[in-house]
């Protein structure tokens, strides 16, 4: 007998996907306190949220309110089987599928602020991060994004272990993107993947914030999208099992084509467009994920975005000016 | 010569503040010179490498395992950080990773044949069933849910009795059972204070006290808070200072309760202790003179911190004596007076807002000694502010009572109601202080202090914007080996300008003392 019911409210399109036949999918992998995840049998990594958690790619919402306990007979290895309308995990809890929205990261082509209101903006978020950010993994770094970009010296006596073990190969990394050097970023990308603290290491949570800015933001300029295409690609070819974690990796392969959570996504879409009203509101949103997560992301957008719009300068002013 | 030492952690994740703290904590360990917690990863044992640190077993490492590697001076040191490392890790809950967790109470004790203790954390309606069940398999049983009725609570107490066994609760809330902190307990170290308490912060803000001091508990058992009504009779008081008489351990016996019921108190006062005993019963009268107390030594005594320092005292085989503040008087008036010349006039209130029960109690207490027209959710006398979402002339509002629970966490562990309330509290123009608790220990906000740093902020901007000034005040129930790290919290509260004091009972009396411009001064130095 299934003792618990829940409905899902949204899914990702690629969680959705994963399921999208009846039988088995996979079985529960890891259990948290406001998620748990489903490891599928061709490998990859579903993720069953609470209410009130941000959509993403793989994840599926469901009507479980935050302050409200999974089943207590959920347990790790229970199976997991789709069967017409409902998704069965073990004999713990039934997720009703029925009615239930997808969600699919916003890839829409943005028109561009212009770029004094973009500068501001980064330097908005700059500021939120510093002040309100937490500060143990790579945040440190957000306070030098300009040095590190323009590959000048940090006075890194006052970093952490992490953030100084990280500087140099975010340093090559930016340096093998601004010159065509993919081998370099490869190079970087090796020295920075699986690196810091948590089941999403920082230096991986600044990867994703710095492939999901320049994916966002090379979707409104076609002629360098294929270049950072490349660019991510060459990130992620040294992800495997070894170098980080099975959720880790599961997040940076989906960041390189740019599926994030929407909290994520969000952040960088205000940033670009001149509509944006929330960013404040979003930003602060985003630091809070995780525990470093959301301020090591930020950093990452942070530098994606500028490294984007350092290689698209003169398109952008071209693009100002004919307007 | 250097000692280099690893622990690996299989398929285990802990968040990432925690590892960092926890490495932070061990790497001020005396004789060690670093430790680092990550998980295996390969840059992750490349950085290990480039700082000496990487050993043997955590080369093998995976990127599943949680690699702990510490290096000090000597062998015993390193073996002495990665024990304390152990222990630091006990108090936080892994996410769980491959290894399935017991569901049941069979599960864990096939898993766990020798336990002989079970911490039921389940909803109120199967609490009962649970305990039932633990009690028949000859557990103690420490009962977390609240929710169970008073027959069904005397029911698994006569039980438990009958086994001789502990039945902790419901609504237990905190306990130390040889060292092994329970529920929202604090990390103390191990000595000769055993307490039985009906009261789950005032146990904390007593065990902490202690610890602070470098004295330690031998056990503190926890009741339930209705174990000293009629109804129950205060079965568990009964059964803890048996408990406590028989432990080796224990030289001097601590009880801690809100009044209890005049009966049971009756039974509690006249039984025969072979040690020396302290009541510390929140709010009620000292025992009379005339009640024959059977003991070789008794002290009442009216605040947790008085109850601290007897203990100590009585372990130290020493005299004990009343504090109003730990610091001198002088330096106690130049802080209180600094805060008051920044009031207006029309601000005279204090405002207590309180996440643990018996601290706002005992703040009650001294504010109603103190202070004329003290509010507050914790009492039923003509005092009782009857509308929680609005606070009266001085208020002491306990935010953990049920009124403010419902549907969400305790205020231990989510600080939203209280952050609201202290910016709502600025927002009166009466309003002079605000008095806060901020406990730490297993169980509690991983950050409490932090996550209300904002709001005092905030709070303390708004009143400058309308030419007013706020004064807060605090005191912090925790210590240095918690998750929290009990320096850390304090700094926070100090950088934005908060008074923080000794003690709860220290802190009420500073806010009564600012409030009143000084003019409890008095009452104080005759007490």
């Amino acid at each position: 007998m299934i003792s618990s019911t829940a409905k899902s409210i949204s899914m990702g399109l690629n969680a959705a996907g994963m399921i999208s036949k009846n039988g088995i999918i996979g079985y529960v992998h890891s259990i948290f306190e406001r998620s748990f995840l489903i490891y599928t049998y061709d490998k990859r990594l579903i993720s069953v949220v609470k209410k009130g958690l941000s959509n993403g790619p793989i994840n599926i919402v469901i009507d479980i309110a935050a302050n409200q306990s999974f089943p207590l007979t959920l347990k790790l290895g229970d199976i997991v089987t789709r069967l017409d309308d409902s998704l069965f995990i073990g004999q713990s809890l039934e997720i009703l599928l029925n009615g239930s929205e997808i969600w699919r990261s916003s890839k829409k082509l943005l028109k561009l602020d212009d770029p004094i209101n973009l500068n501001e903006k980064i330097n908005l978020v700059k500021k939120l991060a510093i002040d309100q950010g937490t500060h143990d993994g790579l945040g440190q770094l957000i306070k030098y994004e300009l040095e590190i970009i323009n590959g000048d010296d940090v006075p890194n006596k006052s970093l952490n272990m992490i953030a100084k073990k990280a500087l140099p190969f975010l340093k090559e990394l930016i340096s093998g993107f601004l010159t065509n050097n993919i081998m370099m970023v490869e190079e970087a990308a090796e020295g920075l993947i699986g690196f810091g603290l948590g089941l999403t290491p920082s230096a991986d949570d600044t990867l994703s914030g710095i492939m999901t800015g320049l994916y966002i933001l090379g979707n409104s300029f076609p002629q360098y999208k294929n270049y950072i295409l490349t660019v991510n690609k060459a990130i992620i070819s040294k992800v495997d099992g070894t170098r980080t974690t099975l959720v880790s990796k599961e997040f940076l392969e989906h960041s390189a084509r740019g599926e994030v959570a929407e909290t994520v996504n969000s952040v960088i879409t205000d940033i670009l467009s001149p509509s944006e009203s929330l960013l404040n509101f979003r930003v602060n949103t985003l630091l809070k994920m995780g525990e470093t997560s959301g301020t090591d992301i930020t950093l990452g957008i942070i530098l994606g975005l500028r490294m984007g719009l350092e290689l698209i300068k003169e398109d952008i002013f071209r693009t100002i000016e004919c307007n | 010569m250097t000692t280099t030492k690893s622990l690996i952690k299989n398929n285990t994740f802990y968040d990432s503040l925690t590892l960092m703290r926890i490495s932070k904590n061990a790497s001020e360990l005396k004789e060690i010179i670093q430790a680092v917690t990550v998980m295996g990863s390969e840059n992750n044992k490349r950085m290990l490498d480039d700082v000496g640190l990487l050993t043997d077993n955590a080369k093998h490492a995976t990127t599943n395992d949680l690699v702990i590697s510490v290096s000090g001076k000597t062998n015993s040191a390193v073996e002495s950080a990665l024990e304390a490392i152990e222990t630091m890790l006990v108090g936080v809950n892994p996410a769980r990773i491959t290894e399935s967790v017991p569901r049941t109470i069979e599960a864990a004790l096939e898993r766990l044949p020798d336990a002989n203790l079970a911490l039921i954390s389940v909803p109120g309606p199967f609490a009962k069933l649970e305990a039932e069940k633990a009690l028949k398999r000859g557990l103690n049983v420490m009962l977390f849910s609240d929710g169970v009725s008073i027959a069904d609570e005397l029911e698994l107490k006569k039980e438990a009795e009958k086994k001789d066994l502990l039945m902790m609760g419901p609504g237990c809330g905190t306990a130390i059972i040889n060292g092994v902190g329970l529920g929202f307990a604090n990390i103390v170290q191990k000595g000769q204070v055993g307490i039985v308490g009906a009261a789950g912060t005032g146990i904390q803000e007593v065990t902490t006290l202690i610890h602070q001091k470098g004295y330690g508990i031998s056990n503190a058992i926890g009741t339930g808070g209705r174990d000293l009504s009629n109804d129950i009779g205060g079965i568990m008081m009964h059964k803890g200072i048996k408990i406590l008489e028989n432990d080796n351990n224990t030289t001097v016996i601590v009880l801690i309760s809100k009044p209890p019921d005049p009966k049971i108190e009756r039974t509690i006062l006249e039984k025969s202790y072979t040690k020396p005993v302290i009541f510390c019963f929140i709010g009620g009268e000292a025992p009379e003179p005339s009640r024959t107390i059977n003991a070789p030594i008794i002290v009442t005594v009216h605040t947790l911190e008085e109850a601290a320092i007897a203990a100590i005292a009585l372990v130290k085989k020493e005299k004990w004596s009343k504090i109003i503040f730990s610091r001198p008087m002088e330096e106690v008036l130049r802080i209180a007076e600094r805060e008051w010349l920044k009031l207006n006039p029309q601000q005279k209130y204090v405002r207590g807002l309180y996440s643990g029960g018996t601290l706002c109690s005992e703040s009650f207490i001294i504010l109603s000694r103190l202070l004329d027209n003290v509010y507050s959710n914790v009492t039923r006398s003509k005092f009782e502010l009857k509308d929680v979402r609005n606070s009266q002339k001085h208020t002491c509002l306990d935010m953990g009572e049920e009124e403010f629970t419902a549907g969400r966490a305790h205020p231990m562990i989510d600080p939203l109601l209280r952050q609201q309330r202290i910016i709502s509290e600025a927002k009166d123009q009466e309003c002079a202080v605000i008095l806060l608790d901020i406990v730490l220990g297993y169980g509690s906000h991983i950050d409490p202090a932090g996550e209300l740093v904002n709001s005092i902020r905030d709070a303390k901007a708004l009143c400058e914007k309308e030419g007013r000034y706020l004064s807060v005040v605090a005191s912090v129930t925790g210590t240095d080996k918690d998750p929290q790290g009990l320096k850390n919290q304090i700094d926070k509260l100090i950088d934005i300008g908060v008074v923080l004091m000794e003690s709860n009972a220290q802190a009420a009396r500073m806010a009564a003392l600012i409030a009143t411009r000084g003019s409890t001064m008095q009452i104080l130095e005759g007490s």
